[in-house]
């Protein structure tokens, strides 16, 4: 019923009329309708059943258009399908085919290949097995019919072949001779070398040994060849002990700087302060007997103590080798001076040509001391000495000289602990006040003071040479220029050209208008740039005398300089107390970058390649790119003003006022690990192959190899 | 142009540019001692198709020379070995060692480089047994020694650098 009535009122909303007569009238219309078509439509518009027929007929209408679409379409796919299949037919048939093809040709080639070897080792004397000759004669007939081939023989030929002839087949070290094979084995690896090739065979494991290797190996791992690095501390594998010294054990180092001892100020005295400690203030008084030197020659106040009291059979070479030593340790230090060809540089090349240098050790060694840096893996050694600050250092992994605050200068051997004494309050000869600069090169040592003047060492005997007066105020730093020729930069607005054989000065620069505070010297160009307090820069070409640019820029001190031979030319990099630092293009005098960031005084720097590390007294340390200007890394951990920085591959090792010494890895800006010790504010820094040295009032030799 | 002829071990005459056979340097002094020859130069060590090789590199290269890299001369690296060498270069073991033989022999220092890394590459990250059976290698070490290398070796690559 309710069917109905919802009909109905359908009906009324279409026809506007509600009675069911209506509805029946409707009905007799509809079937008049049937006669007459126009009639019947619209006689049946609205009716239910009908309309709902309609509906299911239209319903059935899409679906017959949507299925015969779906038909055509998949009709079409079909089709296309079909074409796809056809053609992959044909396609993989062609494959096939070629695949076979394929099969063959490494069929003969295998055969070729064979028949190659069997020529090879025929024309080496090889083949020795008379069977083997016999197939190796069918093998050769056959391969002349290979040409124009009959695959089924080639394989009969080919399993003949494998079957007898693997065994003898030549081996590359059969074919190749000795040097062609190290020529090949050259362009391995480290990982290739030691844990592959050396495990071959015993041929192999004997190639992998050899020099020509591990020289290259050497060179590509540490972009280098200076293996002085190395051979501080222990005498290279292919020189008898007894060049060194009378023990085999007696490391180099040891051996000939007891040669210093005989008429020298040179005491020493262990204490324990903490790990191993040495006391270069106490003067020992008993002087243990010396086999090497008796105590014949002592002025009063100059005591010795040796504490190698192993006998030197032959002082003569070990004077030798001392003085190779020195020169070595001048022409590869790349820090404090510039490298240069002297006379001392000729000795030292003599020295290297007469003894084979074993370059795998060196190369072992290297890796394991890089590894113990890395690590924390290291001994440290304390000496103590100074009353104040150490101002000043330079060491090249043997020798170490300080100078400090409280006017003393000395030399250390950082293998025993002994001290030789240069200067100090009590001795006339020295100091009058405290020691800001010095380098040494060869035998002698330059030292700058407070005092105004600067003094000419002889390292050997520890006698002062010469004083150089002629700076009115302290002297603040000095360079080597070469062999005879010193420069200095004094408070009092001059720089001094010095001679080191006479003690003479050469020359004063007086046309600086405030205190001189750096000085580097390019031995390249013969350029001395100076760095003063007021923040301008100077360019000197040395031969001529005269100033060249004068880089207006800094606004305070300048801290330090540094010279950089960049992609575009060559540059200097200034340090400054109005905290930026400056690359330079000397050629128009204008600064190429301002490295701003720091937000205190930067006061140290260090470059290597494209890379610059700064250090500030706003605690951080920054690692720049000078090709963009860019800084790459800002490192945060120190709590104080950092006052050292150096790096060597990724290697960075920072120093402050905080007392720390951290270790970084430049790559990732990462800490890698803290060391402790001081119990003062770091003032200097500076490594050199295995040995880390860091001074405030004492100093500590942190040693990685152990 | 002149040409020179060259005879190898099989007895096969070559006639080729002179100045590709130059590139050789044994042939180039070879030529300064006897002048000027119309008589083939013989190699006994190399055999005609060795010789067809090596000749098609000199003549690749003379007319693609490959600039001169002197910063890096002294070090020996892999990586760059320029495409067509390294085509050049896929080649069976046997002719591969003839090459460098020859290379050798002729001295033509930058086919021995080529060729030498080619064999260089086929032992880089392989290991020993590897490497034994790549180059057909017998292992003549007894399990005593093999214990004692592998101990000795035993290094850990360090990160620095």
């Amino acid at each position: 019923m309710s069917s109905s009535s919802s009909l109905s009122f359908n009906n009324k909303n279409v026809l506007g009329k509600s009675t069911t007569g209506l509805l029946f009238e409707n009905y007799i219309k509809e079937q008049q309708a049937k006669k007459n078509e126009n009639i019947q439509d619209r006689l049946f518009i609205g009716d239910p059943l009908i309309e709902d027929i309609r509906s299911k007929q239209q319903d059935k209408d899409h679906d017959i258009s949507l299925s015969e679409a779906t038909l055509y379409s998949i009709e079409q796919e079909l089709q296309a399908l079909d074409f796809k299949r056809n053609k992959l037919l044909t396609g993989l048939s062609t494959l096939k085919q070629e695949r076979l093809q394929l099969d063959k040709s490494m069929d003969n080639c295998k055969s070729n290949i064979l028949h190659k070897w069997h020529n090879l080792s025929i024309k080496n004397g090889l083949t020795t097995v008379t069977t083997n000759n016999q197939n190796n004669q069918n093998n050769q007939n056959n391969q002349n019919n290979n040409q124009n081939n009959n695959n089924n023989e080639n394989n009969n030929n080919n399993n003949q072949h494998s079957d007898i002839t693997f065994e003898e087949l030549p081996s590359i070290s059969t074919i190749l001779p000795t040097e062609l094979l190290l020529n090949i084995l050259e362009y391995l690896t480290f990982n290739d070398i030691n844990f592959s090739v050396t495990r071959v065979c015993k041929l192999w494991h004997h190639l992998s040994l050899s020099d020509s290797i591990w020289k290259n190996l050497f060179h590509i791992r540490w972009n280098t060849l200076d293996i002085h690095h190395q051979n501080d501390s222990k005498p290279l594998k292919a020189i008898p002990s007894s060049f060194w010294s009378s023990t085999p054990i007696l490391p180099p180092s040891q051996a000939p700087q007891s040669l210093i001892l005989p008429n020298s100020r040179y005491n020493s005295n262990s204490n324990n302060v903490g790990g191993i400690a040495y006391d270069g203030r106490n003067v020992n008084r008993k002087t243990p007997q010396s086999a090497i030197f008796p105590p014949t020659n002592r002025s009063s106040n100059r005591q010795h103590h040796n504490n190698n009291q192993e006998a030197v059979d032959n002082t003569a070479v070990s004077c030798e080798v001392f003085n190779s030593h020195l020169s070595n340790s001048v022409s590869d230090d790349d820090i404090m001076t510039e490298d240069d060809d002297d006379s001392s540089a000729t000795c030292s090349y003599k020295f290297i040509k007469r003894i084979r240098i074993d370059w795998r050790e060196l190369y072992l060694k290297r890796q394991k001391i890089e590894h113990n840096w890395w690590n924390n893996i290291c001994k440290p050694k304390k000496f103590i000495g100074h009353d104040d600050w150490v101002t000043c250092m330079q060491f090249d992994g043997k020798m170490l000289v300080t100078g400090s605050w409280d006017s003393s200068l000395k030399l250390w051997n950082i293998e025993t602990g002994e001290c030789l004494v240069l200067s100090s309050a009590d001795i006339p000869s020295g100091h009058s006040a405290g020691i800001t600069c010095m380098q040494f090169r060869g035998t002698k040592l330059i030292s700058g003071s407070s005092d105004s003047t600067l003094r000419i060492w002889d390292l050997t005997t520890g006698e002062c040479l010469h004083v150089l007066r002629g700076h009115t105020d302290g002297v603040s730093c000095l360079t080597i220029v070469d062999d005879n020729t010193i420069v200095s930069g004094s408070l009092d607005n001059t720089i001094n050209l010095w001679s080191i054989e006479t003690g003479r000065l050469l020359y004063s620069f007086t046309n600086h208008i405030s205190s001189i505070t750096c000085l580097y010297y390019n031995n390249k160009n013969n350029l001395l740039i100076s760095g003063t307090v007021g923040g301008t820069l100077n360019v000197i070409d040395l031969p001529s005398r005269i100033v060249l640019q004068t880089l207006h820029g800094h606004s305070d001190r300048i801290t330090s300089i540094q010279w950089w031979d960049g992609p575009d030319g060559e540059r200097i990099i200034s340090s400054s107390w109005d905290y930026t630092l400056r690359v330079w293009n000397i050629q128009t005098g204008k600064a190429v970058h301002v490295l701003s960031g720091h937000s205190f005084r930067v006061r140290c720097t260090h470059v290597r390649g494209n890379i610059l590390v700064s250090g500030s007294w706003d605690t951080t340390v920054r690692v720049w790119d000078l090709i963009t200007g860019k800084c790459i890394h800002t490192l945060h951990g120190h709590s104080f003003n950092v006052w050292g920085v150096q790096f060597e591959g990724r290697r960075l090792v920072t120093a402050s006022w905080d007392q720390k010494v951290k270790v970084w890895d430049m790559e990732t800006g990462k800490l890698l690990y803290t060391l402790d010790g001081h119990s003062d504010s770091i003032i200097c820094l500076q490594f050199k192959g295995s040995k880390l040295v860091t001074a405030a009032k004492e100093i500590i030799v942190y040693d990685f190899d152990l | 142009m002149s040409t020179i002829k060259l005879e190898s071990a099989d007895e096969k005459v070559f006639e080729v540019e002179r100045d590709i056979a130059c590139m050789a340097v044994t042939i180039k002094n070879m030529l300064e001692d006897i002048g000027e020859t119309d008589t083939a130069i013989p190699l006994p060590n190399v055999t005609s198709n060795i010789l067809e090789k090596v000749l098609e590199y000199c003549k690749h290269h003379k007319e693609h020379p490959t600039p001169q890299q002197d910063e890096k001369k002294d070090e020996k690296r892999l990586d760059d070995i320029p495409p067509w060498d390294r085509e050049f270069c896929k080649v069976d073991q046997p002719t591969l060692f003839e090459l460098i033989l020859a290379a050798n022999y002729l001295d033509i220092k930058p086919l021995l480089d080529v060729t030498c890394k080619t064999v260089a590459n086929m032992i880089r990250g392989k290991t020993p047994e590897e490497i034994r059976k790549i180059f057909n290698i017998k292992n003549d070490f007894t399990p005593e020694e093999e214990e004692q290398i592998r101990k000795e070796n035993e290094w850990c690559e360090d990160k620095g650098n």
